[in-house]
């Protein structure tokens, strides 16, 4: 199975950094699902829930003030904040 | 020569200052240390707004937006960061005598500029003396999160989406390496110059590159304060360190003085001791 490169940044630090398989966000004209390969975009979130799809693991973040950046390979997502549950 | 008592009670209170430089400086030493760590954290966050903002200016032609474009400076907006505490040799002095050249090489009135002062130091000396000090934050933390500033940070941004100022220039001592710190004004707002762009890279923006540019130029200069914060504070606890390195110096040769000092008064005491002992013993033959 293909994977992308997924950096999620805050000013603080950067809190996540790994091969994944999907990425389901919500973006400002609405949602949207990335799999590696997926063309160059950029574009704000909406401030809520990004699931985060790995080969043998699924988890979502909430993020705050975030925006995404797509590469070929390699996806960026800026927020102002960042949170996990239960961590 | 002063008595040998009070000599000694002078020597003890030197000690004690001693002691207490020793641990402020070793304290700024651990400080500085987490304070590089944390300014280098927030690099990579700053460099890819900076990244996509480059790229979106170069690759699309003619977007234009208020906060890249220059325009006649009617007001300027000074966002001056200081410390919360002194005891830092001319950490606070530097910034504020840069911020007051410039005020005063470039303003006729008060009414052409606003002070948005960070820390302790600079909002009392700026309040104190009457300048138009418009927002303030004090007692923020030696490790500042994002969220600590963010409020201040959006504030002096909006003054400048508004129209209230014209531009924002920020005010800040630069670290350049422990020893060396120096007050330096840097021009936040209009963002004229976002350096170059990665090449290769043509994005599809949603919902539009001015929409994507609207969220993102704001934020870049928030983040621009938010690091110039950060490296303030690593500029203040090595300009602490240092300070407090000399000051525990100075007592080290202070106490050596003294000690000298006592020594003489006590030997002089008991040669005339014995003098008199001496003069006594003979006065009885």
């Amino acid at each position: 199975m293909s994977t992308m490169r997924l950096d999620i940044v805050t000013p603080d630090a950067t809190v996540f950094s790994d091969e994944v398989t999907f990425i389901l966000a919500k973006g400002v004209e609405g949602d949207l699902g990335i799999l590696p390969q997926h063309m160059p975009l950029v574009t704000p979130l909406k401030d809520g829930p990004v699931t985060i799809k790995q080969e043998d693991r699924e988890q979502v973040v909430h993020l705050r003030g975030a925006f995404l950046e797509v590469r070929k390979d390699r996806v960026t997502i800026l927020a102002e904040a960042a949170e996990w549950p239960g961590r | 020569m002063k008595g040998t008592r009070e000599i000694k009670r002078r020597i003890r209170s030197v000690k004690n200052t001693q002691q207490i430089t020793k641990t402020m400086k070793m304290v700024a030493v651990a400080k500085l240390r987490r304070a590089q760590e944390r300014a280098q954290a927030a690099r990579p966050y700053a460099e890819k707004i900076r990244e996509v903002i480059a790229s979106i200016a170069r690759g699309t032609k003619g977007v234009r937006h208020p906060m890249l474009v220059a325009r006649p400076v009617q007001r300027t907006g000074y966002v001056v960061i200081t410390a919360d505490r002194g005891l830092a040799g001319a950490y606070n002095a530097n910034v504020i005598r840069a911020t007051l050249k410039r005020i005063r090489e470039r303003h006729a009135s008060e009414k052409e500029y606003a002070i948005i002062a960070v820390g302790r130091k600079g909002r009392d000396f700026f309040k104190k003396r009457g300048y138009p000090v418009v927002a303030e934050i004090v007692g923020v933390s030696d490790f500042p999160t994002f969220a600590d500033i963010e409020q201040i940070a959006k504030t002096a941004v909006q003054m400048y989406a508004d129209g209230s100022v014209d531009e924002l220039v920020l005010i800040y001592n630069e670290f350049v390496n422990p020893v060396v710190q120096r007050p330096v004004e840097k021009v936040l707002l209009p963002l004229t110059d976002v350096g170059e762009a990665a090449a290769g890279v043509s994005y599809e923006y949603e919902p539009s590159p001015e929409a994507v540019l609207e969220v993102l130029l704001p934020r870049y200069a928030e983040t621009l304060i938010y690091s110039g914060l950060l490296e303030a504070k690593a500029s203040e606890h090595a300009a602490r360190m240092t300070a407090m390195g000399n000051a525990t110096d100075n007592a080290a040769e202070m106490i050596e003085r003294l000690t000298l000092m006592y020594n003489r008064a006590r030997q002089a005491s008991i040669t005339q001791e014995i003098a008199e002992i001496v003069a006594g013993a003979n006065a009885l033959q």
